[in-house]
């Protein structure tokens, strides 16, 4: 078998990676070019401050929040049931999803459905 | 191929129909296989490799002929339902699924769930009796294609299915080609199979890579969950509900259509590891070329359902046919079955026919008597289903993150696929905030690795001399395929910026 290197860089580990990205770079700036020429570059400025005044984006932002809690901070910390229970709690709370009667019963379904009977089911273990 | 073989794996048809026909316990475990596969399916984040690798240690104690119904009833159950949540909530439940998302999402925003489902669920089981059939009556004719199959052919297949995906997925095919290359880069972390060096692998976990069902779950899951929520008041599945029957008329008003896609899905599926989540695509592709309503495609035109549903179920077939006969999967759920065989004592490879006589037709009927037991249950329990999965997204979609969390960790029980597919969502809902498609970047992950190694073995073996990989026919052919689908593109982006100028 031919050592690393010996078909020269066609062989060598990089090659696909090293090509993905050239053709990748290439179509980025094709992509550039026609958005440079369509005018986007003038809405640039107004960009970031409509990112700001947008309801949908800090809805976005607060989901965002509840997942990292979930994921990040609570996941491996706490037990994985606690967890998933708090995770639905926050989230129906903020998408109101009805009053505490009805939050606390899909809360409960959806704790019991994904952190004890699915993992039961499969027989594996919890985060 | 020897040809009397092949015959005699006909004419011991009937036979093997009567005999699996006679043992209730095998037609219940494959009605039960069935009835699991489809839940497995409609759960975003729980995959047919999952639960069939979770039964694998169970059907050790039972005889080979149950065994091996069980597990592929729960292939061709879980293959069958993918598209539901597709529909449902756009998140397709299996890879294959990803061109069903297309059509049937749209379908069901316009309040025509059972129409879609429908037409999906009926498609599928069409899809699997005729891609069956097929895979037994050309046998050795795709054996002898499979063959001819070598890595360059493998790279070539690759390479179409993204430039297909690509091209179709979104509204412009250069940010569907720019989130494939996305994908296939994404591929590349972790250790390569030629040499054993760990590309990009700065920390233990990107030295192993990304693995495939996070990326997955947190780019079609958790990306669709940040879509739907940050609007305060998302869309809801409506329209009429009922039982999801068998729609002859529609098979008949599609039967080109889905005849067209099993004949390339069957073709497509011989190739290893490529071929299942690249011929939907294929499949789909063809139907709208050939479609009165191609303009129709991609806002919920019902025959890019029957399409692409069509090809997906009738794949398996082709898959079939590299592991039985050399023993090579052709997909996940197909190196399961192929385990599950050495469990057995049944060697899959040239001699099988040899050794076992009737166990391809055996493998066949299985398939087909799975199909109808899929087609049934889901006349049983598809109403319930859509009834889930129309529930207020509000309720749904954080059971859905919460769920893809569970699936993510599934995957390798480690925090770091939770961490991998929190992040991929997050990327993905950038993407989609942009309009690039997501399909192609998870099909890039997917066959990446395959297409990577494909082609640097090519290479080798070529001694990197181009001319003999180019005067290989199959290769020619998809490779005149591929230049065909980037050229078409190319134009029509052109025309229609044209168009688009005001001057």
């Amino acid at each position: 078998m031919p050592q690393r290197g010996h078909l020269g860089v066609l062989m060598s580990p990089g090659f696909v990676p090293l090509f993905t990205g050239i053709v990748l770079l290439f179509l980025s700036i094709f992509l550039n070019l026609r958005a440079i020429r369509s005018g986007a570059h003038r809405k640039l400025r107004q960009w970031p401050r409509e990112i700001f005044e947008q309801e949908e984006n800090r809805r976005f932002v607060f989901i965002l929040g509840f997942m990292v809690l979930y994921v990040v901070v609570l996941l491996g910390r706490i037990h994985y049931i606690a967890a998933t229970l708090i995770f639905h709690v926050l989230i129906f709370i903020y998408l109101k999803v009805g009053g505490p009667l009805k939050i606390l019963l899909w809360t409960l379904v959806a704790t019991f459905l994904v952190s004890f009977l699915l993992p039961k089911a499969f027989e594996m273990p919890v985060p | 191929m020897d040809w009397s073989l092949v015959l005699q794996e006909w004419k011991l048809l009937p036979t093997v129909v009567l005999q699996i026909l006679s043992q209730p316990l095998l037609v219940t475990t494959v009605a039960f296989g069935s009835i699991l596969g489809m839940i497995v399916g409609m759960l975003p984040g729980i995959s047919a490799v999952m639960a069939m690798s979770l039964l694998i240690g169970f059907t050790f104690r039972v005889p080979a002929e149950i065994g091996l119904g069980l597990l592929i009833a729960i292939y061709v159950g879980a293959m069958a339902a993918g598209g539901v949540t597709a529909i449902m909530i756009n998140i397709p439940g299996t890879p294959a699924a990803a061109a069903t998302v297309m059509d049937g999402f749209p379908m069901a925003k316009q309040g025509k769930v059972n129409e879609a489902v429908e037409a999906s669920f009926s498609a599928s089981f069409v899809g699997e009796i005729f891609g069956e059939f097929i895979t037994l009556v050309l046998l050795p004719f795709i054996g002898l294609i499979a063959l001819k199959m070598g890595d360059w052919e493998i790279f070539l297949v690759a390479l179409v299915g993204i430039t297909l995906a690509g091209a179709l997925a979104g509204k412009n095919p250069l940010k569907g080609w720019i989130a494939a290359l996305i994908g296939l880069v994404i591929a590349m972390v972790g250790m390569e199979d030629i040499w054993a060096y760990p590309r990009f692998g700065y920390t233990v976990e990107l030295q192993r890579g990304f693995t495939f069902v996070p990326a997955l779950i947190g780019l079609f899951g958790l990306s669709e969950v940040f879509m739907v929520l940050r609007e305060k008041h998302p869309y809801q599945i409506i329209g009429q509900r009922g039982w999801v029957l068998v729609n002859f008329s529609l098979i008949k008003k599609h039967i080109i259509t889905i005849v067209r896609s099993v004949l390339v899905a069957v073709g497509i599926g011989i190739v290893p590891g490529v071929g299942e989540s690249a011929a939907c695509w294929v499949g789909y592709d063809m139907a709208r070329r050939h479609s009165k309503n191609r303009d129709n495609f991609g806002k919920g035109e019902v025959e890019g359902v029957v399409a692409a549903e069509a090809a997906n179920s009738a794949c398996s077939g082709g898959a079939l046919v590299p592991s039985l006969v050399f023993g090579i999967p052709g997909s996940g759920p197909t190196a399961l079955l192929i385990a599950a065989m050495f469990m057995y004592g049944i060697r899959p490879g040239p001699l099988l026919m040899i050794e076992r006589p009737g166990f391809v037709a055996q493998i066949v009927v299985l398939f087909w008597l799975s199909a109808i037991c899929t087609r049934v249950g889901a006349i049983l329990i598809s109403p319930s289903f859509i009834r889930i999965l129309s529930s207020p997204r509000e309720i749904l979609l954080p059971v859905t993150g919460a769920l893809g969390v569970l699936g993510a960790w599934a995957a390798g029980f480690t925090l770091f696929d939770v961490y991998s597919m929190f992040a991929f969502g997050v990327f993905g809902y950038l993407l989609r905030q942009r309009d690039y498609p997501l399909a192609p970047m998870v099909l890039g992950i997917l066959v990446g690795g395959f297409a990577d190694t494909s082609l640097r073995r090519a290479l080798l073996t070529y001694s990197s001399d181009f001319s003999a990989m180019l005067s290989r026919p199959i290769g020619l052919v998809l490779l005149a395929f591929l230049l065909f689908t980037v050229i078409t593109q190319v134009r029509a982006m052109l025309k229609k910026r044209r168009e688009d100028r005001p001057w």
